[in-house]
């Protein structure tokens, strides 16, 4: 533990604090929040800072503390969906292309290549087209045009191990690669998905964010960060700023976070291996 | 490395208290339809350019059989002329046509007005009225106005050199009031042939009457109208050389183009622009009178297509309040489908007519009561439609859905984006899962009997739902065969009250017309006559 706090120093420990506090708050919405994030009359609207609202009300009436709260649920579920997908196929595509090599990777390159030319917003724009807008169909699109970033990352790492002697003794003794690969390729390469992961959750947050923005992602009235920073416009202009500038806020906040912890996590991951 | 981490702290809980500081001030109420306005201060002088703005965006076209909406027909009422002109007190004067005899409730002779020029210089003729006319029939020609009031026009003959003969095939009282919409709109007969499929759009353009001809058409960005010097009409000539329209949407870039001078004015401001212009310095908002009206439209589906559900809802929503906070006190509570005021004849009658029925306010109680005869399971969710970007319908739905709580219903809202709601008015499959939509409608013409038979009368145009009720048929039917304009509306009135109890929509509210011009322009007219009268040939200096 006291490791880990030098490792990440004293921004890294308010960074993983600022994580901790989004994620409790996420976990515990239900508990915390004092009213419902989806109920409020535009009677009550633009309330200011008070004990009864903390944050104020929307321009429907609704508590903004209640929202972000429950905001953080699906702010944080998103990009969840995208770095799992993400990391397990990511992984499963490089270390494939690493263990056989040749025409094997000749060809997923290509493949990751050809997903690389597709803009990750236009991706999920398209597969939303299709199927509607909702949050799993946003985080799912994300997470196809989040896999070569991935992939490509773990590859280059995967192939500097495969030709180290901890892989090639157990290959020359015959142990099947699935085997090799699960027991020392993967565990050798996990840090760096860890961190990737990591930094591509704030990523994923920001552009799950935009697909809200634009009505593209989790829809009305449901709570989450990027629907409040759209629909708080109409009240920034006319004078009550607090719903937009506070889920934007929590954006940055959430994503400098998570990136703040990625990078150190890096840091550290490369740190462990030249140990 | 302390010191930054306090900065940064410091920082983000100034930044976090001081956004959340804003406190409500939001005391506005109703809009009263006395105070709405008519007419903005006469220019007192002419101006060599003016720049508007449309909110609602880029026209699809400009033929006129094409306009059928916000965008197109507020620029298309500039640059071409109907037989007859709707007048921004509601009232409708001979246009292209000197005057309209009717000898019988079947034939319109239209006498043409003589001496008037298309901006090419080509004379209009009759032959241009009967062709123009004629194009609504054409099915070749497409026309977005086919059907309904035009499906009942029998022939269209000229029967002198300057006069044109329009035979119905039952009588409709409200036939001659659309000759101020695109139906009595006219073209040069010449040029659209001559134009082909570019008729209308940005290359091939169009070929009218009006006080403006069209100037550069730039895609995107902006439609110039230019000074018809040669235009019929002495007295209502242009005051402005050269009027430029753009096609900003945002309401933020709306707020800040008309504050900052860079845009002179625009109708139908978007309602997150309007604490900012109400208090702007360098121009005024005028609210004017509206034939609009917000709704909530049944599509047949769902528990909403039960009449007892629909008006248990209508009576459950807050509807004062949405008017007094949602449309920051520019609209008022609907009393009826109808809009108030949107009507040219019958005063008495239709002001009678709606005093009589049910009040606007809440009665949650009474739609208790009213619930107990709905034959429907009441456990499953109306799912209401509404298009994403525009976050205030959100805020109704809202409202509506705290209702809809109160008396034991749910109400689901389901954004969809704007490009995908547009197909709910003219696609039955886009309507299919959804129970009802949201509506910005408008009255094309101040005559109740025309709104009610396109929304409630068997196969209306606004008909979404297959409404039919053979009552209210038979009485809009005997008030287009009434001549007498009392007697008429006594009968639109009757039908109306049949309407009300069924409600094919539920109305919510009738807003204003937003308009907002700065200090260096004037004369627009304030009231909702901007898409059937050349409002710009208004506009001229303030003289400030």
């Amino acid at each position: 533990m006291k490791q880990f706090a030098e490792r990440m120093g004293t921004l890294g420990l308010i960074a993983c604090g600022v994580i901790a506090v989004v994620v409790l708050g996420a976990l515990f919405a239900p508990l915390i929040a004092p009213y419902d994030p989806t109920i409020g009359s535009v009677t009550q609207r633009y309330q200011g800072m008070s004990f009864e609202h903390l944050f104020g009300t929307d321009q429907a009436g609704r508590d903004i503390f209640s929202r972000l709260l429950w905001g953080a649920r699906s702010s944080l579920t998103g990009p969840l969906i995208v770095v799992a997908v993400t990391a397990v196929f990511g992984t499963l595509i490089a270390l494939t292309a690493v263990w056989w090599g040749g025409i094997v990777d000749s060809f997923l390159s290509r493949v990751l290549d050809l997903l690389f030319a597709f803009p990750n917003l236009l991706l999920a724009m398209l597969a939303i087209a299709v199927f509607g807008p909702s949050l799993t169909t946003a985080a799912l699109a994300l997470s196809v045009a989040y896999i070569p970033y991935s992939a490509r990352v773990v590859r280059s790492m995967a192939m500097r191990e495969r030709n180290l002697p901890y892989i090639r003794s157990p290959e020359l003794q015959g142990i099947p690669g699935i085997v090799i690969t699960a027991r020392h390729l993967l565990p050798n390469v996990a840090p760096l998905i860890v961190t990737g992961a990591t930094i591509n959750f704030g990523f994923a947050m920001i552009e799950l964010a935009a697909l809200s923005f634009l009505g593209l992602g989790v829809q009305p009235p449901a709570a989450d960060w990027g629907l409040m920073v759209s629909s708080g416009q109409q009240s920034l202009l006319n004078g009550y700023p607090a719903e937009s500038v506070l889920a934007g806020l929590s954006i940055v906040i959430t994503v400098a976070a998570f990136g703040y912890v990625g990078e150190r996590l890096g840091g550290r991951a490369a740190a462990g291996r030249k140990a | 490395m302390k010191k930054k981490a306090i900065a940064i702290g410091s920082i983000l809980a100034l930044a976090l208290t001081g956004c959340a500081a804003g406190t409500s001030s939001d005391t506005s109420s109703s809009v009263d339809d006395n105070d709405l306005l008519t007419l903005t201060p006469a220019a007192t002088g002419e101006l060599d350019l003016v720049t508007w703005n449309l909110p609602f965006g880029e026209p699809a076209s400009l033929d006129p059989i094409k306009s059928f909406n916000y965008a197109e027909n507020t620029v298309v009422a500039n640059l071409c002329e109907g037989l007859m002109q709707l007048q921004p007190d509601f009232t409708i004067e001979p246009g292209l046509a000197e005057k309209v005899e009717t000898p019988d409730d079947l034939t319109y002779i239209y006498t043409i007005r003589e001496g008037v020029e298309f901006w090419d210089g080509q004379e209009m003729t009759a032959d241009d009225v009967v062709y123009s006319l004629g194009r609504h029939l054409d099915a070749d020609e497409g026309s977005y106005w086919a059907g309904g009031l035009v499906g009942n026009i029998a022939s269209i003959e000229k029967t002198a050199d300057w006069e044109v003969t329009v035979s119905l095939s039952k009588p409709d009282a409200a036939f001659n009031s659309y000759m101020v919409t695109p139906v009595g709109t006219i073209v040069e007969q010449d040029f659209r042939e001559a134009a082909g499929d570019t008729f209308g759009n940005p290359t091939g353009k169009v070929m009218c009457t009006g006080p403006f001809s069209v100037g550069d058409w730039d895609q995107g960005q902006s439609i110039s109208l230019i000074k018809n010097d040669n235009y019929w009409n002495s007295d209502k000539q242009a005051q402005t050389a050269q009027v430029d329209i753009n096609f900003i949407v945002d309401a933020a870039a709306i707020a800040t183009a008309l504050d900052t001078g860079a845009i002179d004015g625009s109708y139908d401001v978007p309602l997150g622009a309007l604490k900012s212009l109400q208090s702007s310095t360098e121009g005024s908002l005028y609210l004017g009178n509206s034939l609009q009206i917000v709704g909530i439209i049944g599509t047949g589906n769902g528990i909403f297509a039960d009449p007892a559900v629909r008006q248990a809802l209508m009576m459950a929503t807050d509807r004062d309040a949405i008017a007094a906070t949602v449309f920051e006190g520019t609209a008022s509570a609907s009393r009826s489908l109808v809009p108030d005021n949107g009507w040219s004849y019958g005063d008495a009658e239709f002001t009678a007519g709606r005093d009589e029925l049910a009040p606007t306010e809440i009665d949650i109680e009474g739609a208790k009561e009213v619930l107990k005869d709905a034959e429907v399971d009441l456990t499953e969710p109306i799912k209401i439609v509404y298009p994403s970007e525009r976050t205030y319908y959100a805020d109704i739905i809202s409202e509506i859905s705290n209702g809809a709580r109160a008396i034991g219903l749910t109400v689901e809202p389901a954004g969809v984006p704007s490009a995908q709601f547009g197909a709910f008015f003219s696609d039955p499959a886009a309507r299919e899962g959804h129970d009802a939509f949201v509506t910005y409608n408008y009255m094309d013409v101040p005559d109740p009997l025309a709104f009610l038979r396109a929304i409630a009368g068997t196969g209306g145009s606004q008909n979404y739902n297959d409404y039919s009720n053979s009552s209210i048929d038979a009485l809009l039917d005997e008030a287009a065969a009434t001549a007498d304009d009392s007697e008429r509306a006594e009968l639109v009135n009757e039908a109306q009250v049949l309407v009300m109890e069924d409600l094919t929509w539920i109305p919510i509210v009738d807003p204003a017309v937003r308009l907002f011009m700065n200090d260096r322009v004037t004369g627009a007219p304030a009231s909702f006559v901007y898409l059937y009268y050349p409002w710009a040939a208004d506009l001229g200096a303030s003289g400030e």
